[in-house]
């Protein structure tokens, strides 16, 4: 009875192989049912290879196999151009898709099976360290051709908007994302601004203390000669 | 066929290339071994699908590899197309790249609910007493001659080496703390010449008053 559906497996994966790629395909299958140390080996050019589609069975997409440009990968193989196909880690007892992979565009969903960039993560991402690449970086602040806007227009765009320029607003970032990398550049901008409001407004307290100071003198001196004066009255 | 172990190991394919609902039961302590080196013909031993020996129901991508390169790929033959790349020696994941520099690299956007991360050197020691916060004067003069403020990347660094979002965070942190110290400062500093120049303004209306008595005094003469 083990001959028997052996030499069946035998001739369904021949046919398998035979329609793909000519090569016999389970070369040795050298143990029948070890529970202990053997596997079955798979060594031909083509894999094995996968039917992925429940209308047509007799399409196949899906291979297994040796990565011929880079020695020692093995490649998860979808020869379709499909936009809808990929791969996708399951539960079917929960019903439950855990991972799908769009081969196009290149697509990955973790906990989604609708991934609109390359990473969809439907929950939390906990990393040590996350670089990101953004454009736009704030220098361009310290740069002499940068207008800087004045304090009154601040206060008047926030009168009018309730949120600082260039940054999004609260609607915007309920109905869109955040871009992590983007809004470090603009804050980073907005602590810049703030830098030279600083030191502008350091400057402006500086000159007043020596307003204040001379304020001072003028006010003694004055102190003295309506003393003199005082003095000379009484004595009249 | 009494013992599981005496079964064959590719057990049921009970109608050949069935469209229904059989499948191919790989039934073995192993799994499945699939050569993937072409220089052998495909017959060294590296790559399993197999149940993981410490995790029971769970399927283990196993390259059994001592090797620097080789992994697995998620690749469309027909586009010319590597999706995922996973390199086995280090574990990088690269999405959309077979050239992965870190645990995960990925060429493109990251949509995620929440992304956390772990930065190191928090920076609440700017409150610390023993924190020198730099002053005004000397950050005007970093600015004109560098461009960018103190411990921030510049734009080059960034385009050239990205930016490492926990520790920016934390550095823009550092620098709204030190903010914070200096607008107190002057929070400070414009609350003192305020009541200076109050007391001033008292001194100045006695002066006034003593001075149109001195002035009353001398047209009465």
């Amino acid at each position: 009875m083990n001959n028997k559906l052996f030499s069946l497996l035998l001739t369904f994966l021949g046919m398998t192989l035979t329609a793909s790629s000519q090569t016999p395909n389970l070369q040795t299958v050298t143990t029948q049912g070890n529970t202990t140390t053997n596997s079955i080996s798979i060594q031909n050019k083509d894999g094995l290879c996968f039917s992925a589609d429940p209308a047509n069975g007799s399409i196949w997409t899906h291979y297994l196999r040796a990565s011929p440009a880079d020695p020692g990968v093995l490649r998860f193989d979808c020869t379709s151009n499909t936009v809808a196909s990929g791969w996708e880690f399951y539960n079917s007892d929960k019903d439950k898709s855990l991972m799908y992979i769009r081969q196009n565009p290149g697509f990955i969903g973790i906990g989604t099976v609708n991934p609109k960039v390359r990473l969809a993560v439907n929950g939390e991402i906990l990393s040590k360290k996350i670089r990101v690449t953004p454009n736009n970086w704030a220098d361009f602040v310290f740069d002499s051709s940068y207008v800087l806007p004045s304090l009154k227009e601040i206060a008047a765009f926030i009168a009018a908007h309730k949120h600082l320029p260039g940054m999004p607003s609260a609607k915007e970032i309920s109905e869109n994302d955040l871009d992590l990398g983007q809004q470090q550049a603009k804050l980073l901008q907005q602590i810049e601004e703030m830098t030279l409001y600083l030191i502008a407004q350091e400057k402006r307290l500086y000159a007043r203390e020596q307003q204040i100071n001379k304020r001072q003198q003028l006010l003694a001196d004055r102190e003295r000669r309506l003393a003199a004066l005082e003095a000379a009255a009484e004595n009249e | 066929m009494t013992a599981r172990a005496q079964t064959p190991n590719l057990q049921a394919v009970t109608d050949q290339g069935s469209f229904t609902n059989k499948s191919i039961v790989i039934w073995n302590k192993d799994g499945l071994n699939v050569g993937v080196d072409a220089s052998t013909n495909y017959s060294t031993s590296s790559h399993y699908l197999k149940p993981s020996p410490t995790e029971p129901r769970t399927l283990r991508f196993d390259c059994n590899s001592s090797s620097t390169t080789g992994g697995w790929e998620f690749y469309n033959s027909s586009l010319s197309r590597t999706v995922l790349f996973i390199k086995q020696s280090t574990g990088f994941v690269g999405i959309g790249t077979t050239d992965p520099k870190a645990m995960l690299a990925v060429n493109g956007d990251i949509y995620a609910k929440k992304v956390r991360v772990t930065p190191d050197d928090w920076p609440d020691f700017v409150f610390e007493p023993s924190y020198k916060l730099p002053s005004l004067q000397e950050l005007e003069s970093f600015i004109a001659e560098h461009k960018h403020l103190p411990e921030i990347p510049s734009a080059k660094e960034v385009s050239q080496q990205g930016l490492d979002i926990g520790q920016n965070q934390a550095k823009l942190l550092q620098k709204i703390e030190e903010m914070t110290l200096h607008l107190i400062a002057q929070d400070k500093q414009l609350m003192e010449q305020k009541q200076r120049m109050k007391a001033q303004d008292s001194v100045f209306a006695e002066q006034d008053m003593r001075l149109k008595a001195l002035e009353k005094r001398s047209n009465n003469k």
